[in-house]
């Protein structure tokens, strides 16, 4: 059986060879280097800018200015998957620091990084604005002349009598919670290379949204979208930094302006932190308990900053901006508030747990301090409104598949949660912590595949799923060989590539291997089904005799009359057999209220950690943790345990450690020395992953569960430790530091 | 980012202010400054070169007094660009003095925003650079204060 397998990632060995070709490694004749001039100023207006003079250095091929989008036939200036607010280059006005305002494309390097000093940009500097809460005052300088007050988007969630709720409470606690922009940080940087021929546009980008890519790109020039073609190659990492569009419609114009010749984006290290980053949030949470721990009602008011331009973030507020901030707990009334705020930083967009992160470091702090303020303990209090199956969760879903406790309770297990506990005197206490939470995956989306069976006995599989180092591709194919039981060894995956592989929406939210291994089974059916429908003329029988059995066709009750699936495709004439498969979900809340369907199937992760801090010098180190996570199905054991160890150590960076920091819009530490991410020497003492199963459980997706708990937990220790809660991520050891000595 | 930093003159608190409302003459101790003049009243202009990283900077600027209160504290602001680097600085100056048991505690509070192909090496580099200039700075005055043929 291909399913329960821990078999390796299909090119692990190229990868650590260095054999696999990124996209930098990509050689095209001919093909230009394109570099990007970036505005300096946070909000400006363009007095005048000039690219003469970076024309007539020598190498230099074409320049793209938001003038050329002037010219007849030329491309739409703006773009955005949800509100077209972004302009491919800025027209007269720039909204953050590192706005591309010009692009050239050059013979080499060097050529294009002189003409990018070369053009002469003159600014008039406007007043800008930088945090949420801030930017959403209606006395706020205004990002956009058409958005006063800089909100431009607010949904809601209602549930139950909130007053009844709040009256009902023996205690109301309120809390502020903040996180601020992060860098994804993938070890590849974002590229794209372009290429125009006879009216059609080929792409090359490390996306992890290749259909996305090509319909904004259809749109922006005005063509079909089979006029445009979107090829992935594999992804050094993604984590929702590369989803959606990013650089495609810059490189894609530019490249336009070029003619035929290849233009390749690559960016610098600098400026993918200001390509797209977190979400700055700000959270206020208020809760209704009683004395018994029953949460009686709650309230969550949340300021999303989107940075300059919206993004996808309107889509998320519609459904996860409200869901993701409440927590896997039966609450009777349930009022959210999400406000999406333009500020004069770069946008904000889709990250590895994508504001879940910020609702479960939010709400699973702000359960230790009720637990504390109750006098109880914390892992009892969240027994005790644990969403359980079939309860109703604030959107009106019926929960079906619930395992928040058994996740919970798992990880407080192997911290050893019932154990009494010696915190030490010294100079260096000791503490223990647990979170859980709950994520939606989409609402609304579809995954589409092919399987094609080869006359040789190979089984292609067409998926746009892209394989951006997490296995991906190896999961789908031993879903594809349980499936059709043919040998994971003969199992081939092709794609992405927007000409060659059906449809698919993106790979993210954790949605590739449930929703694409859901299109894959329904493949392999309609496959089999076409086997017994072909099998059945040259056994002589009627094909409802026949049954399907180890990659080839069988007669009911006769083992014996068995003819394998090749042979009935070579007696056929065959050169192969296709199958297609569809899977697709139709959720969507209701804009008013936020009741309705958030999400097909819901994410479950916890973690509880054991921590030391340092009195003397604030210094967290996490002694021993434990990430726990709902599978399901577990398709291959391996691969998932990396997740979730791979999801404990990316949580780990964001509680500890990361934040760009701006200072007037412009980052200060845009390089991978200043920007600390953790390094092996970070890593708990012991880590360890929990992989719960359901034998009734549908597959779920792995990337993200067990991240959101991170922060929270280790907060939730420090506290216990130290008796000092910190609101403010990232917690660093200044800011512990500054809690104990009272500032 | 807000630059703080002080130091220990040996001379009275009334000659420190005297020296340093000389603009003219003070900025021929600070590291880099290539040129002032004086460009109206508590307005001057000036060029200063200075290195971040890999790249060498001209900067051409104004600095403007906009607040004394002799001899204890001057506020100024200051602005310039740099055309090779594409870059823009502005900052604001805040400089105390008080006396002290071996004479005068000069203090200062510089915030400085930097925009531009500088501003990329990070405030880590960016900071060491200006403190620095500020320590090669109190150096100086504190030799010119110092010898005999001090003003």
């Amino acid at each position: 059986m291909a399913i329960g397998r821990s078999v390796p990632v299909r090119d692990a060995e190229a990868r650590v060879r260095g054999a696999v070709a990124y996209l930098a490694d990509l050689r095209l004749p001919g093909m230009l280097t394109a570099k990007i001039v970036r505005s300096p100023f946070p909000h400006a207006r363009i007095r005048h800018l000039d690219p003469r003079p970076a024309l007539r250095i020598p190498g230099v091929v074409a320049i793209l200015t938001a003038e050329d989008f002037n010219r007849p036939g030329a491309p739409r200036l703006f773009y955005g998957v949800d509100r077209k607010d972004q302009p491919v280059v800025a027209r007269d006005r720039v909204r953050y620091v590192g706005e591309p305002v010009a692009a050239i494309a050059a013979e080499t390097p060097e050529a294009a990084e002189e003409a990018a000093q070369a053009i002469e940009v003159e600014y008039e500097e406007l007043p800008a604005v930088f945090d949420p809460l801030t930017a959403a005052k209606p006395e706020a300088p205004r990002v956009h002349e058409d958005c006063p007050g800089n909100v431009f988007l607010h949904t809601r969630l209602r549930h139950g009598d909130l007053e009844a709720g709040f009256a009902a409470a023996d205690l109301i606690v309120e809390e502020t919670y903040t996180t601020p922009p992060a860098c994804h940080a993938a070890l590849e940087p974002h590229g794209v290379i372009a290429q125009w021929a006879d009216g059609r546009l080929t792409v090359w980008s490390a996306t992890q949204a290749p259909f996305v890519v090509q319909e904004t790109l259809a749109e922006l020039f005005g063509l079909p979208r089979e006029a445009v073609r979107v090829i992935v190659p594999p992804l050094g990492g993604g984590y929702g930094g590369k989803g959606y569009v990013r650089l495609e419609p810059l490189t894609a114009v530019l490249a336009w302006k070029v003619g035929g010749r290849p233009v390749r984006l690559i960016l610098e290290r600098s400026e993918e932190f200001v390509t797209l980053t977190r979400h700055a949030a700000w959270i206020r949470i208020r809760t209704g308990v009683r004395r018994d721990g029953t949460l009686t009602a709650r309230q969550v008011e949340v300021y999303w900053g989107a940075g300059a331009y919206a993004d996808i973030t309107p889509r998320l507020l519609r459904s996860a901006g409200l869901v993701r901030v409440v927590g896997p707990y039966r609450i009777p009334a349930v009022h959210v508030d999400a406000y999406g705020v333009y500020t004069n930083l770069p946008p904000a967009g889709p990250f590895r747990g994508t504001m879940s992160f910020e609702g479960a470091w939010a709400y699973e702090s702000h359960m230790d301090t009720i637990a504390h303020a109750l006098g109880m303990d914390p892992l009892e209090l969240r027994r005790r409104n644990l969403l359980r199956p079939g309860d109703r969760f604030c959107t009106g879903e019926v929960i079906e598949e619930a395992f928040f406790w058994e996740c919970l309770e798992a990880a407080a297990r192997h911290v050893g949660w019932d154990q009494p506990y010696e915190k030490g005197e010294g100079m260096r206490r000791r503490g223990r912590g647990l979170a859980v939470m709950m994520k939606s995956t989409l609402p609304r989306s579809r995954s589409e595949c092919r399987l094609v069976l080869r006359a040789d006995g190979v089984l292609e599989l067409h998926t746009g799923t892209v394989e951006m180092g997490q296995g991906a591709h190896t999961a789908l194919a031993q879903i594809a060989a349980a499936e059709t039981e043919i040998p994971l060894e003969r199992v081939q995956v092709i794609g992405p590539d927007t000409a060659q592989v059906p449809y698919d929406a993106t790979t993210s939210a954790s949605r590739a291997t449930s929703m694409m291994g859901a299109a894959i089974r329904e493949a392999a059916a309609r496959l089999k089904e076409e086997m017994r429908r072909r099998a059945a003329p040259l056994l002589e029988v009627d094909p409802e005799e026949l049954i399907l059995q180890g990659a080839g066709v069988t007669l009911r009750g006769r083992p014996e009359v068995w003819i394998a699936w090749e042979e009935v495709l070579r007696r056929h004439g065959l050169e192969a057999l296709e199958a297609h498969g569809v899977f697709e979900t139709q959720g969507g809340l209701d804009p008013e209220t936020g009741q309705g369907i958030a999400s097909p199937h819901w994410h479950q992760g916890a973690g509880a950690c054991e921590v030391e801090v340092d009195i003397e010098t604030g210094k967290v180190r996490i002694l021993r943790y434990c990430a726990a996570a709902y599978a399901g199905r577990v398709i291959n054991p391996a691969l998932a345990t990396l997740q979730n160890e791979g999801n404990m150590v990316f949580g780990l960076g964001q509680a500890l450690m990361e934040q760009i920091f701006f200072d007037q819009g412009q980052p200060l530490n845009a390089n991978m020395s200043d920007y600390q991410i953790p390094s092996l020497r970070d890593l708990p003492e012991v880590l360890e992953s929990v992989l719960l199963e359901s034998p009734e459980g549908s597959i779920h997706g792995l990337g993200e569960m067990t991240l959101p708990p991170v922060a929270p937990a280790i907060a939730n220790a420090i506290f216990d430790a130290v008796g000092v809660r910190i609101r403010d991520l990232p917690i660093t050891p200044e800011k512990i530091w500054r809690a104990l000595h009272g500032e | 980012m807000v630059i703080r930093e002080a130091f220990t003159v040996r001379a009275p608190v009334e000659r420190v202010w005297a020296f340093l409302e000389d603009v003219p003459r003070l900025a021929t101790y600070v590291p880099g400054v290539e040129a002032v003049e004086e460009a109206g009243p508590d307005r001057y202009r000036g060029r200063l070169a200075v290195r971040i990283g890999p790249i060498s900077a001209r900067f051409e600027g104004v600095v403007r007094i906009i607040r004394r209160e002799p001899p204890a504290r001057l506020e100024a602001e200051i602005e310039g660009q740099d055309g090779t680097s594409a870059s823009w600085v502005k900052a604001s100056f805040l400089g105390t003095l008080e006396p002290a048991a071996e004479g005068t505690r000069l203090a200062c509070e510089i915030d400085l925003t930097l925009r531009g192909r500088l501003a990329q090496f990070g405030s880590a580099v960016l900071e060491a650079t200006a403190r620095r200039m500020i320590h090669a700075f109190a150096q100086r005055l504190q030799e010119a204060l110092e010898s005999p043929h001090a003003p």
